[in-house]
């Protein structure tokens, strides 16, 4: 007999592969009767071992699956415990998290029982006995499964705050290779009656006052990186796509961790979990700071670099456009200063409004010159001290991330007289095999 | 002139009021109540100020209506009891209200940057609180959590809880300032009865031990970076957290 905590145990580690975390988007007060409210901002409350946030109760209701995904610790021919929650038992443990600040709320999926129609209507059960029974207030997420019926998405999109279907693999050969259950028609068809349903409502709540919310907080999707063949542009194009087309809120890359089936999948790699903070450091890029995934990532480059962070690398090999006048630039020039973010590009902005910045009023402001010095000229002055050219300046902004396995034959020789120029400069920080004193040329 | 009020936040509004009503263009303003200490200057003119809440209320309405950011600031960077934080605030306010905007992106004044990072140490130690507060049933529908801040900011979890847990009975207790947050359903009190604070937080739960099994188990062995946890939750937190706790033994059915 299973118990409640070892069905917790199996369901909770059953789901962890799914790096959705988010809780924000949604913003409802507190409603009469009920219990909870949901935060536009989120609310991450725990952060478990391996760094990851913790702010909703992450379970599958069941990880009995039908299907056999060569990636997926829950497939058919994996041989592991089993187990599937009551909907009432979930709804219970749930209410009785929420109710002492462990959670914001649920994150439900599912292994397929029987049919992707049957478990999600046992996942609805869920929502309703926590929605309706216990009153509860506070964030759902609650995932689509590949082929459902589209009046089950309905259903799913009154009750939850997010729906959403991970599309696992990013591209059909892959899809085909290592989850042959789930077709791409499958797993597209949801997400467009998300999108669709999503467009409706709004509609409707501007016309009609008391409209029900259809998942006021979007969808998101999911890729493995690191499964299949696919290089960082041909992810970073799917994302913009995806983004564009189903109007994702979020896309979330989820480093391959090798769990799978060893005869079609790598195993002689660790999870590469460099590529994985990469692809969000372009992901943000291309989401927020407006830029195309074409300009990060062509033909010539399809791979981001392990040293320099996405945006520093275009920086790097678009000099022409640089140094910026900090009393000019407009935002959107602004950000695309290493260094820069939105928070320091507006203090720039406000700042600038009553007087001409000087170097030092730039520096008074707080905004992060170790990288950005390089790229900006502030009344005139150039602050960066250095001529602006490749090698030399890759170095400089190189990430403190990664530990570059460099020899001090070839750091003496890809340098220029770094240290000559200006003893006092500053290493960027990390375990790099450099000398601690200058070189003497 | 040196005018010292009474360590309230309306005392504190009142002396606004005051100053400006004053046109004190030198004033200096010192924080009185009963854990302060007052310097009796020999030189320098001295006038207390009256606490009057509704002068405070004007001072705080028109703060509020060039920005809620603006008083949000201000009600922080005061609670945090910084060495010398009303003098800066005083300018802050001057600021703003001459410019009819938050000034919080003018950086360059060190006034500025002072009301704002005692604002943020503030807003973030309530921040940590909101996310890390666990807690405990105690009676048939009542729960108590125990907190330790360095700010006391009690009074701005009471929003949070009181709003989003209305259909319980809670109680936080802050024993670092010694207060009692109390919800009943109907009200909420703040209470400084020491008898409230002295029974110890009892252990067993029986969600808490479910709540351990779930956190051990959702970390993927291959990512696990203490650093990075020690970072995001730090350690003065975790001793009223339930998952860094000692595990619970199971309790019978």
């Amino acid at each position: 007999m299973t118990t409640r905590e070892d069905k917790l145990r199996i369901l909770g580690e059953a789901a962890r592969y799914d790096a959705s975390c988010a809780t924000s988007g949604s913003s409802r007060g507190p409603q009469n009767g009920m219990i909870g409210s949901t935060s536009a901002l989120g609310i991450c409350h725990s952060w478990s071992a391996d760094g990851r946030c913790v702010s909703l109760l992450k379970v599958l209701l069941s990880n009995a699956c039908l299907y056999d995904c060569a990636y997926c610790m829950n497939r058919r021919s994996a041989d592991i415990p089993r187990a599937t929650f009551e909907p009432e038992e979930l709804a219970e443990i749930t209410i009785e998290f929420y109710r002492r600040n462990y959670i914001e709320g649920l994150f439900l999926s599912s292994a397929v029982i029987g049919s992707a129609d049957y478990t999600t209507e046992r996942m609805i059960k869920v929502l309703q006995v926590l929605r309706r029974q216990y009153r509860f207030n506070g964030y759902i997420h609650v995932k689509a499964l590949p082929g459902v019926d589209p009046r089950l998405v309905q259903r799913l999109g009154l009750l939850a705050d997010r729906v959403s279907v991970n599309i696992e693999l990013p591209s059909e050969p892959s899809l085909k290779l290592l989850a042959p259950d789930k077709e791409k028609k499958a797993i597209f068809k949801p997400m467009a009656t998300i999108r669709d349903l999503c467009e409706i409502n709004k509609e409707e709540k501007t016309l009609y006052r008391h409209t029900p919310s259809f998942a006021p907080a979007g969808q998101s999707t999911q890729m493995i990186v690191g499964a299949s063949p696919e290089t960082d542009r041909k992810i970073l194009l799917l994302s913009q796509e995806l983004y564009k087309r189903y109007r994702l809120k979020r896309v979330y890359y989820s480093a391959y961790i090798p769990i799978g089936d060893k005869q079609l999948l790598p195993i002689d790699q660790p999870p590469p979990l460099l590529r994985e903070h990469r692809l969000y450091q372009a992901d943000w890029l291309v989401r927020l700071y407006g830029f195309d995934a074409e300009e990060l990532l062509d033909e010539d480059v399809p791979h981001l670099e392990a040293t320099l962070d996405p945006k520093a690398a275009w920086a790097v090999r678009h000099l022409d456009q640089f140094p910026l006048e900090v009393n000019r630039a407009d935002l959107y020039q602004l950000l695309r200063v290493p260094g820069i973010g939105f928070t320091s590009a507006r203090r720039i902005i406000m700042a600038r409004r009553s007087k001409r910045l000087r170097p030092d009023d730039i520096k008074k402001l707080g905004v992060s010159l170790k990288r950005a010095q390089y790229f900006l000229t502030a009344d005139g002055i150039y602050m960066g001290g250095v001529p602006l050219e490749d090698p030399g300046l890759r170095l400089r902004l190189r990430d403190g991330v990664v530990e570059p396995q460099l020899s001090l034959f070839e750091e003496e020789n890809s340098a220029q007289p770094l240290f000559a120029a200006d003893p006092k400069l500053q290493l960027p920080a990390g375990r790099l095999l450099l000398p601690a004193a200058p070189i003497e040329p | 002139m040196i005018w010292v009020y009474d360590g309230s936040f309306d005392g504190f509004l009142s002396t606004i009021f005051a100053v400006y009503k004053a046109r004190d263009d030198l004033a200096q303003i010192s924080r009185g109540g009963t854990d302060s200490t007052v310097q009796m200057g020999l030189f320098q003119e001295q006038r207390a100020v009256e606490t009057d809440s509704q002068r405070a209320r004007r001072v705080q309405n028109k703060i509020e209506d060039i920005s809620p950011h603006f008083l949000r600031n201000v009600y922080s960077a005061w609670l945090s009891k910084h060495e010398g934080i009303d003098q800066a605030l005083l300018s802050y306010i001057r600021l703003g209200i001459h410019i009819d905007t938050n000034p919080q992106d003018l950086r360059y004044h060190a006034y500025v940057r002072e009301v704002l990072q005692a604002a943020r140490d503030v807003d973030i130690d309530a921040y940590h609180y909101l996310q890390f507060i666990r807690f405990v049933r105690v009676g048939e529908s009542i729960y108590m959590a125990d907190i330790e801040p360095s700010y006391d900011i009690l009074l701005m979890l009471c929003g949070q809880f009181v709003d989003r847990l209305a259909g319980m009975r809670f109680l936080i207790r802050d024993l670092t300032h010694r207060k009692t947050l109390i919800w009943n359903q109907q009200e909420f009190f703040l209470s400084e009865d020491p008898a409230l604070l002295e029974p110890p937080l009892p252990q067993a739960d029986e969600y808490a031990r479910l709540w351990q099994t779930y956190f051990k188990h959702i970390a993927i062995p291959e990512r696990i970076n203490p650093t990075l946890q020690t970072k995001l939750v730090p350690k003065r937190y975790r001793k009223y957290m339930t998952e860094f706790a000692p595990t619970q033994p199971q309790l019978p059915k």
